[in-house]
């Protein structure tokens, strides 16, 4: 990196003999950088940038490993296409050739969609280095930026990088030392898209939607409860400009997460909190829980829906239902966004600040006093709590048990699970690992049976509306029928599954593991901690 | 990945100035190509500036000593890389035939590639032989270059026999007319009473031009030398096609 420019005779100098060095014509390269929302390209060592040349007509996107080597080069088509400010999203769809990268990017990002994080304006000159052959071995790009347009979100330092071809990494190793010799340069192991971040004060992977608290054994209860709110808190915030933008279904799937967290937070360690606060706030989650649901619920049936061989229905039959469900998705999204909006979410967001606590953001340990519990005191008799209550709801279900039972017991192992993620470091390990996984695969279950369950009366209700409306045929109707049986068959194998997985949560071993995991600190023994599940 | 291979039993017929400019096309768009010079004589690896060197040579990359990726080497294009030609080369089927199974060691070598490359493209040395065996069953298109003549179209039946006799999986074939002079009156006959008689013949038709050979002094691919060129157009369309057999 430099504050100034290097003059391209004195770098030239330093790349070696005159002739073998071919200096291309300067450009002015417009870079914009793209990834997730949770940064799924960083997280697989990859960066994506759209690469627009001043004066050109075509746009190029660069995948690159994080360490800055081009993978893969491909035309982006017309330089307009696809937006360009922060926060647009990139769709790779558009040329046909462009398959190969969608190809390699669509099991990284998923369901998510690409945004623009940072863009830089740039002054580039290319010096390609070469061999007797004249072939290139090594490039040398000296890049500046121009900060002379609008469209400037970031100007870090100028930057000399060197790049490496296959096959003859060994001679951009000794450019580099030579280059980095300079007067004036400085070495950094920071990339382009890192100094363009940090001088909008972002860094990689700033969000990721995991929890990732650290609470300490020996903090006091009331701090960890704090904290652990104040997270979600900003989990729900960073996401609900995403859920409005309609981006892509994650910022939903995250913000309602955060939201049950929250609840689960609430009512298990609300005691420990201002109690007349707590009770509202619990109110106005319940009611954002309700909110989200429509659209989530909705999102989730387009998705079953437009799955090929779903119930053996051609995917033209349900076209009809498609388009329906995407109308009232519409509607759900505006009722969604009018909430997010709303002066009643406003206060609520405003009531979990305050039961955050005044000191936040502290990860501050405030030491407990004497009448004060430590986190670890109320932990883990709150896990077993949590579970001796799913398993005893779970062993009152028998075969002509409603569903309602089973998601009953549902909501209370996705409450059991929040706990044993928001204590995580206090009690990780073998046995939490352990118990995790036996935990998951019952959750799994429960959750496609309830799934199955929902959509099907879900589906029978839409059939009903389309028939009334008129906006179904019978083709259509006979298609949902054929969905509506491949949901009963999936539901009836989840419950007759349901028993194994059970069997697993509560066996000798899972106990066992869970006595390891809520007596440690608690000064019980093992028997009594396994008596007490 | 799909792997093409420019084949003929005869030689001198533009079957590596195919296979770079497919290359070439390939990687322009966006594709991750590698083009692996089979050819002793290494031409291909010439057109691109690179050093007609393998590490080990033949017998350590037959026999898996030195994996393919570790020899590859970038060119001056975007995603075209290639895999040099070595002058051991020519004792590959001598090294073939001692491996386990001669004729499917060259799709086991290529294989492990997938992870990194959407298009393999193999310029085969001329002949009938152990390589060209290995490639038949690596390749899922076999890219056939002609010269509008009596005795190539003889050639072409042989390698069609050939193709036809081989072990399954057997390639596609889709051959071109290449190094066609419109002003001679053989070329323009036998290419106007082949073309649409049979359905592996390309519609793409190659010509002789001077801009093709330009490639040998200039050290670059036709899109390079002249985008708009007949040339150019003709391989962008034989591109398009071999593209249109889609994998096997």
């Amino acid at each position: 990196m430099s504050d100034r420019v290097i003059s391209d005779s004195t770098l030239m100098a330093a790349l070696g003999a005159k002739g073998r060095v071919k200096k291309e014509p300067q450009q002015t390269v417009h870079r914009q950088w793209f990834d997730t929302f949770d940064w799924r390209l960083h997280r697989a060592g990859l960066t994506l940038e759209r690469v627009t040349v001043a004066g050109g007509t075509s746009a190029e996107l660069l995948l690159r490993r994080t360490s800055g080597e081009v993978l893969q080069v491909v035309p982006a088509g017309p330089k307009a296409a696809n937006g360009g400010r922060t926060g647009t999203t990139l769709t790779l769809d558009s040329p046909p050739f462009m398959s190969s990268l969608q190809a390699r990017l669509a099991p990284v990002t998923e369901m998510r969609a690409l945004l623009a994080l940072v863009a830089v304006t740039a002054r580039v000159r290319t010096f390609c280095v070469l061999d007797a052959k004249e072939k290139t071995i090594a490039r040398v790009v000296a890049e500046e930026p121009t900060g002379d347009t609008d469209e400037v979100i970031s100007a870090p330092p100028s930057r000399i990088s060197v790049l490496p071809v296959r096959g003859y990494e060994g001679h951009a190793e000794k450019l580099a030392r030579r280059v980095s010799a300079l007067p004036g340069l400085r070495a950094s192991s920071e990339t382009w898209l890192d100094s363009a971040l940090a001088q909008v004060g972002r860094q990689p992977e700033d969000y990721g939607g995991q929890l990732d608290l650290r609470l300490s054994p020996t903090q006091s209860a009331i701090t960890a409860a704090q904290e652990i709110l104040a997270r979600l808190l900003d989990i729900a915030e960073r996401n609900m400009p995403g859920v409005a933008a309609d981006l892509d279904t994650e910022f939903l799937h995250d913000l309602r997460v955060s939201v049950r967290r929250a609840r689960t937070a609430l009512k298990l360690l609300g005691d420990l909190l201002p109690a007349d606060q707590v009770g509202t706030l619990l109110l106005d989650l319940k009611w954002m829980s309700d909110l989200t649901t429509p659209t989530r619920d909705l999102d989730a049936h387009r998705l079953f829906a437009s799955k090929p061989g779903t119930g053996g229905a051609p995917g033209e039959e349900l076209r009809p239902f498609q388009a329906f469900l995407l109308a009232r998705r519409q509607i759900a999204q505006r009722n969604l966004i009018r909430g997010l909006r709303s002066a009643r979410w406003s206060r609520a967001r405003q009531r979990w600040r305050s039961l955050c606590g005044s000191d936040y953001p502290a990860g501050a340990e405030q030491a407990p006093s004497a009448s004060q519990p430590t986190i670890e005191d109320v932990a883990r008799p709150r896990i077993a709590g949590a579970y001796r209550k799913a398993r005893r709801l779970g062993e009152a279900i028998t075969p002509a048990s409603p569903a309602t039972d089973l998601h009953a017991l549902r909501k209370r192992c996705k409450e059991l699970r929040y706990l044993m993620e928001f204590f995580a470091t206090l009690i990780e390990g073998r046995s939490y690992r352990a118990v995790l996984n036996q935990l998951k695969s019952l959750q799994d279950c429960l959750g496609e049976f309830q799934d199955t369950y929902v959509q099907q009366r879900a589906v029978a209700t839409f059939a009903d509306e389309m028939l009334t409306e008129g906006s179904g045929s019978a083709a259509t109707l006979m298609a949902l029928g054929r969905v509506v049986d491949a949901l009963v068959l999936r539901q009836a194998r989840a419950r007759q599954e349901f028993e194994e997985r059970f069997k697993g949560f509560t066996n000798k071993a899972t106990r066992r593991n869970l006595a390891n995991l809520t007596r440690a600190g608690a000064g019980l023994t093992r028997q009594q901690a396994r008596g007490s599940l | 990945m799909r792997v093409l291979a420019t084949y003929n039993i005869k030689g001198g017929v533009g079957k590596t100035s195919a296979a770079v400019n497919l290359a070439y096309l390939a990687a322009q768009q966006g594709n991750r190509t590698l083009l692996w010079d089979l050819d002793p004589q290494g031409a291909a690896t010439f057109l691109f500036r690179i050093g007609p060197r393998v590490r080990g040579g033949v017998k350590a990359l037959v026999r898996g000593r030195t994996p393919l990726d570790a020899l590859i080497k970038g060119t001056d294009f975007n995603n075209l890389d290639l895999l040099p030609a070595d002058l051991s080369y020519r004792r590959m089927d001598h090294v073939l035939d001692q491996s386990k199974h001669p004729n499917r060691r060259i799709a086991q070598l290529v294989k492990p590639l997938a992870t990194g490359y959407d298009v393999l493209i193999l310029d085969c040395p001329p002949g009938m032989s152990l390589v060209s065996a290995g490639v038949l069953r690596a390749a899922d298109t076999l890219l056939v270059p002609l010269v509008p003549a009596t005795l190539s179209m003889r050639t072409f039946e042989q390698l069609t026999d050939f193709v036809g006799n081989a072990k399954q999986p057997r390639p596609r074939i889709l051959a071109f007319f290449s190094m066609v002079d419109s002003r001679k009156r053989l070329h323009r006959e036998t290419v106007a009473n082949v073309l649409g008689q049979r359905n592996d013949i390309a519609a793409a038709i190659i010509p002789a031009a001077s801009i093709v050979e330009q490639m040998g002094p200039r050290r670059l691919p036709v899109a390079v030398l002249s985008p708009t060129s007949a040339a150019t157009a003709a391989y962008q369309l034989l591109w398009r096609e071999a593209l249109a057999l889609g994998s096997r």
